[in-house]
């Protein structure tokens, strides 16, 4: 695959949390960041973001959760992806995070977990570094940073 | 993503309606990879381009609401639905948010529609490069309809009647009054008009200047339908598809293709053809013959123009590949 086509990522937020500021502010950067974002919206269910994942042949999904839930929400979205032959899907979350909650994502297979305070390029360079298996050059990731 | 995909199975599989690899091939199409040529090839029944249905219009005016209510209808009469959204990508040609398909999101478990984003990547006709293309994959997978949405429109972004039988043009009120719709070509482009919104203020009003700056143009034989709609509560949509549909009675009657149209394609077949042209003028310049051209021209026994002639004749007796 040309190194040259944009990374594809499906960024939306499951269950009933409304609060999609962190969402919003995420996907912009991954956009500024050369990726292109298929914007999911809100309260969606793990099935409808694996149909979107599908449909749109995405690369990564990203996942905002800031209720409690992260841990329980997390593995019904990836049961989802398996369930439609999707296991190759790199999964990332942002949210509330906990020690619990970063052991409990990790034996589901996500490494790409971040929590408050996380600055937006090194979510980039972690997707960059994990669909592409290189970091991005230096002059494109400081682009961004102005 | 699976390179080694084998091409005709997995055009095959989208035959079958395996939506996966659909999605996959729309991929290798959109990248431009040097295999998706040949799906396209692949496609050995008449696309049906005059079938398909463009959505264009100014950014706001409601397109994807729009999109999604006649994906309503389309799905109550029991017709399957494939979408092509198309938003801007960034300025560098790369990043895009694309997020047309919120408006559809009630779809988004049903086995029947099929929707996909895709950022313009540098094109400025309101599609993408790919998006012809893409159609054609869309059609072969055997959707009953097939939209494609552009990015909103101002005033110069025709590339949509190139693909779609049918334009829809959605105007919405307090989008300008209709001096700003005569002087945009893109009152030129329409085949229906839709006015948006058509609960707000200024609706009936709209539909009415609308009428009137379409009477001022010069008689046609299709005349073009100004239907008032309000996509949120499905209002209007019937009526919309009745003249889409009388639409494409008119152009299954109607002998050779309206003047505007006729010009976008033949633009299309322009621009590709003189890409393969570069690339064989490339090809025969690295041939000793081209050598000698280069020196001609070097020492003056030719001049540009003359050598470009000669350049010229060459391509015109190098034998066509033959087709497959």
């Amino acid at each position: 695959m040309s190194q040259g086509r944009p990374i594809r990522v499906v960024v939306g937020k499951v269950g009933l949390d409304g609060h999609d500021r962190g969402v919003k502010v995420i996907a912009q950067g991954l956009r500024d960041a050369g990726m292109e974002v298929i914007y999911a919206g809100l309260r969606r269910t793990p099935a409808e973001l694996a149909q979107i994942v599908l449909q749109e042949d995405a690369d990564v999904l990203g996942l905002s959760i800031l209720s409690g839930a992260v841990s329980q929400l997390s593995r019904r979205v990836v049961a989802a992806l398996n369930e439609a032959g999707l296991d190759d899907i790199l999964v990332v979350v942002g949210g509330i995070t906990s020690p619990q909650i970063i052991h409990d994502l990790d034996e589901l297979g996500i490494k790409g977990v971040f929590g408050p305070g996380t600055d937006i390029p090194s979510v980039a360079a972690f997707i960059e570094l994990n669909v592409r298996g290189r970091l991005p050059e230096v002059g494109a990731a400081s682009a961004q940073d102005s | 993503m699976r390179v080694n995909d084998d091409l005709a199975t997995l055009f095959q599989r989208l035959r079958a309606g395996d939506r996966r690899a659909l999605s996959r091939a729309l991929t290798l199409i959109e990248n431009g990879h040097p295999q998706a040529a040949g799906l396209v090839d692949a496609v050995d029944q008449p696309s049906d381009a005059a079938r398909r249905v463009g959505i264009t219009g100014p950014p706001g005016a409601g397109k994807s609401t729009l999109v999604a209510a006649m994906a309503d209808a389309h799905r109550a009469a029991g017709r399957s639905v494939a979408v092509l959204a198309v938003d801007p990508s960034s300025p560098d040609g790369r990043g895009a948010i694309l997020g047309d398909r919120t408006r559809m999101s009630r779809h988004y478990l049903d086995p029947g529609v099929f929707i996909r984003s895709m950022g313009t990547r540098g094109a400025l006709g309101g599609l993408s490069d790919a998006a012809g293309e893409a159609l054609v994959l869309l059609n072969a997978a055997g959707f009953d309809e097939v939209i494609v949405e552009t990015v909103g429109t101002g005033q110069v972004e025709l590339d949509v009647t190139g693909h779609a039988g049918t334009v829809v043009l959605t105007l919405m009120p307090g989008g300008g009054d209709s001096v700003q719709a005569m002087k945009s070509g893109i009152l030129e482009v329409a085949d229906i008009i839709v006015v948006n919104k058509g609960d707000l203020e200024g609706a009936k009003q709209l539909v009415n200047e609308v009428r009137q700056a379409l009477h001022l143009r010069r008689p046609a034989d299709w005349k073009i339908p100004v239907v008032r709609t309000d996509a949120l509560t499905g209002e209007g949509i019937d009526a919309l598809l009745t003249a889409i549909q009388a639409h494409r009675d008119y152009l299954r009657s109607s002998p050779g293709l309206p003047g505007l149209r006729r010009q976008v394609l033949a633009n299309q077949i322009v621009a590709q053809a003189v890409a393969l042209l570069r690339v064989e003028a490339r090809r025969l310049l690295d041939s000793p013959a081209g050598d000698t051209l280069i020196q001609d021209l070097q020492h003056g026994a030719l001049s540009p123009r003359a050598a470009a002639e000669r350049l010229a004749g060459m391509i015109a007796n190098t034998p066509q590949p033959q087709e497959a």
